[in-house]
């Protein structure tokens, strides 16, 4: 039986840092904070949202955070930060997904200082039924979040040189 | 004023440049990378610049190195999530004048501002 206290130290050491990042980042970006939901081990029965954000870190770990959103839940950032009103996926939604998967991923970094991280530049997946590869003998985790804009979910997985 | 923000992102520059035209006369140009900046800041005169650190092709501190070759004086203020002290005093050794960490409130950006404008010049 898997449990969260089986997975790979480098994960779980993520967990309590990515959280406070995330917490961080929505409360001094939009003013309010997340609450979390569910934690887990990722498999295919909780799939990702319709947009995804990967932001690859390496150091003494290496894995990758993703920030995955639905639709309607990336919209309202969207007119949240900037007054715009989007009703399609298009660059400037994807680049705010990017953008806060950065921003969450950069202050996580902070306080895991001891790991000597460094950050890759973000990439966005979109549509239906993707998937993320990770790292090989990481057992990627997820944490769920419900928000003034929606629901999200970030996904995390490392693994220890 | 005028103000360069530089930056891959969009939406950060969406939000710095929203943000500067609310508390500020400010005329705000926009470059998504070191080479757009590079271009414009040939165009015309800047009395500070916000520049991302981490972008592709050229990054922050490279775009510093310009920029400082053609003004020595401009204030320089990485956005950033960057906030390894280290880090930031090698950056500060460069060049750059001061920083700002992301995410950011709009008053840390609106002091950041009253700060340099009201110093004039590189020095803290």
């Amino acid at each position: 039986m898997s449990t969260v206290a089986q997975l790979a130290n480098a994960t779980v050491r993520i967990v309590n840092p990515v959280i406070a990042a995330t917490t961080e980042v929505f409360e001094t970006s939009m003013g309010y904070r997340p609450t979390r939901r569910e934690l887990g081990i990722k498999d295919k029965k909780t799939p990702y949202f319709a947009i995804t954000a990967v932001i690859g870190l390496s150091g003494r770990v290496t894995g990758s955070i993703c920030l995955s959103l639905p639709q309607r839940t990336a919209f309202s950032a969207v007119h949240r930060m900037v007054d715009l009103q989007c009703t399609e996926v298009n660059q400037l939604v994807c680049d705010t997904v990017g953008e806060f998967t950065n921003m969450i991923a950069g202050t996580a970094r902070k306080a895991l200082g001891e790991l000597h991280l460094e950050l890759g530049l973000p990439n966005v997946v979109t549509g239906d039924g993707h998937d993320i590869q990770f790292p090989q003998k990481s057992q990627p985790m997820y944490v769920t979040f419900n928000s003034e804009i929606g629901p999200f979910m970030l996904v995390f997985g490392f693994v220890e040189h | 004023m005028k103000v360069l923000v530089v930056d891959d992102s969009q939406m950060t520059r969406m939000v710095v440049a929203k943000t500067l035209r609310t508390f500020a006369e400010i005329e705000v140009t926009e470059a998504e990378d070191g080479r757009k900046a590079i271009e414009a800041f040939a165009q015309k005169e800047f009395d500070l610049v916000f520049s991302d650190w981490n972008m592709p092709n050229m990054n922050g501190l490279e775009l510093l190195g310009e920029i400082r070759q053609r003004n020595k004086t401009v204030p320089v203020i990485m956005i950033t999530t960057e906030g390894s002290k280290d880090r930031v005093q090698s950056a500060i050794a460069l060049g750059v004048s001061d920083y700002l960490l992301k995410p950011f409130t709009p008053v840390a950006l609106r002091d950041k501002v009253q700060k340099w404008v009201a110093a004039g010049t590189t020095a803290p």
